[in-house]
């Protein structure tokens, strides 16, 4: 399968968010997009999954174009920034409800052992996005969209997210934003910078450092 | 049975609100119409006020499921229209 996201407009407020934006990737590529905080990468990830309505979009599957919301086709998974999984669940429906399994994740990580029975909300915060990643990633889907998967979580959790994005790239078309540039590149089998609201296609760290998002 | 239980899950947050509307309308004794009136302007109100705040993040979950927004409030709105019309004949049935 191959995702292009192209022709997005969004304004907010008299400024422009996305403009002049192309990103393509296909099922079994990580695609990675950089970009300094506030240039657009999650206003991009939300308008491709159908959160918000840009003035202009077009989402193309296999080249055809998708007139709803991505989320409609049931294809899609995304995780957002912050925390989106409602509190008062148990972690055992919420594994159900995202047909994931607990026992895999029990062994991925042991420290959960015994906590199925617990409510999402009285979890830590580092391990709310634990739980939120792993649901995200494994359950039935085509595309991913992972908004900052790295964020708030301890090193060692940040190795085993990495290995299960590497694992699950072969059956999933996975688009990542991240500030943690090292994993990020380690990833990534393609990569886009975001400045002022545009993408484009970077080759290796060279142009990176030559575009300014950094100095060595 | 999963679209179900979604549903309900998302109808559970505003369940206590939904009661204590009914329970102020029951005591001053409002008319059918006005109680299915009242309620649909709160579903339009929780649907506005959940699509133009920071709340609007809550959906993400239903939308990875596949659910279209339209979908779950119109289905919060059936089933808290059927709960609170049992909720009636049950009090109207003891008093």
């Amino acid at each position: 399968m191959q995702l292009e996201i192209d022709n997005v407009e969004l304004y907010c407020g008299g400024k422009t968010i996305l403009q002049g934006v192309y990103l393509k990737a296909t099922t079994g590529t990580i695609t990675a997009i950089l970009g300094r905080n506030g240039s657009g990468k999650s206003s991009l990830l939300k308008v491709a999954f159908g959160q918000i309505q840009p003035k202009y979009k077009g989402v193309r599957l296999d080249g055809r174009l998708i007139r709803q919301p991505l989320y409609q086709t049931k294809k899609v998974k995304f995780l957002p920034q912050g925390s989106f999984l409602p509190g008062y669940l148990s972690l055992k429906r919420l594994f159900y409800l995202f047909k994931a399994e607990w026992d895999k994740f029990i062994t991925l990580f042991p420290a959960f052992v015994g906590q199925q029975q617990e409510r999402f909300k009285s979890l830590s915060g580092g391990q709310q996005r634990l739980v939120e990643i792993y649901c995200i990633l494994t359950s039935k889907s085509e595309i991913v969209f992972l908004d900052e998967p790295f964020t708030h979580l301890a090193p060692v959790f940040v190795e085993s997210i990495a290995q299960m994005i590497k694992e699950e790239k072969s059956q999933k078309i996975i688009v990542l934003t991240d500030h943690n540039y090292d994993m990020v590149m380690h990833l990534a089998d393609q990569l886009y910078l975001m400045k002022n609201g545009a993408t484009s296609l970077v080759k290796n760290r060279d142009d990176l450092r030559r575009s300014g998002y950094i100095s060595k | 049975m999963r679209t179900f239980f979604l549903i309900w899950y998302f109808y559970v947050q505003f369940l206590y609100w939904s009661i204590s509307v009914t329970v102020i309308l029951v005591f001053f004794k409002a008319p059918m119409a006005v109680v299915l009136l009242t309620k649909l302007f709160l579903t339009v109100f929780a649907w506005f006020y959940m699509n133009e705040t920071r709340e609007k993040r809550k959906l993400i979950f239903y939308k990875n499921m596949g659910l279209r927004t339209w979908l779950l409030f119109g289905s919060t709105f059936i089933l808290d229209v059927l709960l609170t019309f049992s909720f009636l004949h049950l009090i109207w049935a003891i008093f």
